[in-house]
């Protein structure tokens, strides 16, 4: 299920962008699968057509869907297309993760805290099954 | 039959006023009472001024004339009360509610899925078929070749029996259309994904689809009748003035029950509506 928050600062389309790209990596929706129509997934979320398009256009640039003719936007992989060496992809990972690590600190999260939400999420993204 | 004359319109016209009365005002602070009891008030100007136009024409002409100021209903509906809805309680007519804070989708295309069989549809295809090939069976060919003058009214049946057994055939595509309109409606769900909403919806989506169906099968059933009774006329089958008579009443009376279906339909549909936000609402607050 993907969700949207009116209320968050962060626009719209970027809301779907990253829900998009959480579902993919949780493996809750997998490459082969169908994405709804953007005519459905604009009126369930109540936003504009141009909003779902522009984001469903930036996952194709991403190389995450791709639209099919005939069958609508399907999921292609669960893999960016973006390049870069694995070190790279690693230390883009370290900064994004040493953010959100430091804002959970200012936020007066404990260490213990920390630990269980990133065991949490590591579970969704990586379940014990599936080592890579 | 005067009292089906003076009550179908009446009650037509004064059914948006009506409703809106048993609508209570949504409960939130982005409403605006000022502005809701002036359309209110517009809504009432609207209602008693048709109804002063239908009395104008029933006294002044006929209850026959009268009768034909029922459609005034659309404007009365379309142009009154939903503007008013929008604004007294908007759950009755926009989905998803336009102050939920947060909405969440399903990922499952649905505008695919069928909401009732395919036989179904089938049938609307079928009855009219039955209709055409039955009025092409019935009607005599012979008069319609005629110029005989003696035989230009039942020519006249004849030819009108044919245009409305091929005019009908656009009722099929009308309730495709219909059909995909209604797997069209958004389908919000809470941030639990909500079984309960599911069901809901989904129950609403096929109830709609049936009655679809339902008004464009009886319609094709109605007017294919006419058409055959009037091929009947011409093949000489049936007396012309008394059942000619009878034919327009029966006309009357169906494009009233179809306008009355159609009434019910939007009204259930509103009603639908209104059930599925004010839920929709409660399940996003108790998971905030």
């Amino acid at each position: 299920m993907l969700a949207i928050s009116i209320d968050d600062p962060l626009p719209i389309h970027d809301q779907i962008i990253i829900g998009l790209r959480r579902l993919i990596a949780a493996a809750k929706v997998l490459p082969g699968d169908e994405l709804p129509p953007v005519r459905q997934l604009a009126a369930d979320l109540g936003v504009n057509l141009n909003t779902v398009a522009r984001a469903y256009r930036a996952l194709e640039t991403e190389g995450l869907v791709s639209s099919v003719r005939g069958r609508g936007t399907v999921v292609l992989a669960d893999r960016e297309a973006i390049g870069g060496t694995r070190k790279a992809k690693a230390k883009r990972f370290t900064a994004a993760m040493s953010n959100v690590l430091a804002g959970g600190k200012l936020a007066g999260l404990s260490r213990d805290d920390a630990q269980r939400i990133v065991d949490q999420l590591l579970d969704v993204y990586w379940p014990h099954h599936q080592s890579r | 039959m005067n009292w089906f004359l003076i009550l179908f319109p009446l009650t037509a016209m004064l059914f948006p006023a009506l409703l809106m009365t048993l609508v209570q005002p949504q409960r939130s602070a982005k409403i605006d009472l000022a502005k809701a009891r002036r359309l209110t008030a517009w809504l009432w100007l609207a209602t008693l001024s048709a109804v002063g136009l239908w009395a104008a024409v029933y006294f002044a002409f006929s209850p026959r004339a009268a009768f034909y100021l029922w459609p005034l209903f659309f404007a009365l509906w379309f142009g009154f009360w939903g503007r008013l809805m929008r604004v007294k309680n908007p759950d009755w007519v926009s989905m998803p509610p336009a102050d939920l804070p947060s909405r969440s989708a399903s990922l499952t295309p649905r505008l695919t899925q069928p909401a009732v069989p395919a036989w179904s549809t089938r049938m609307i295809w079928l009855a009219w078929a039955a209709c055409f090939a039955a009025v092409l069976i019935i009607v005599d060919w012979s008069v319609l070749r005629s110029a005989d003058a003696a035989l230009a009214s039942r020519r006249s049946m004849g030819w009108l029996a044919l245009a409305i057994s091929v005019g009908i055939v656009f009722i099929a595509p009308l309730v495709m259309f219909c059909l995909r309109l209604d797997r069209r409606e958004p389908q919000t769900l809470d941030p639990d994904g909500s079984p309960e909403l599911l069901e809901l919806y989904s129950r609403r989506r096929t109830q709609r689809a049936w009655l679809f169906v339902g008004l464009g099968l009886t319609m094709i059933l109605l007017q294919g009748s006419i058409a055959i009774t009037m091929a009947l006329i011409s093949s000489g089958a049936l007396p012309e003035q008394q059942t000619s008579t009878m034919l327009a009443w029966a006309a009357g009376i169906a494009g009233s029950i179809v306008g009355i279906a159609g009434a019910i339909v939007g009204t259930m549909s509103s009603i639908q509506a209104a059930r599925i936000n004010r839920r929709l609402r409660e399940l996003t607050q108790a998971s905030a």
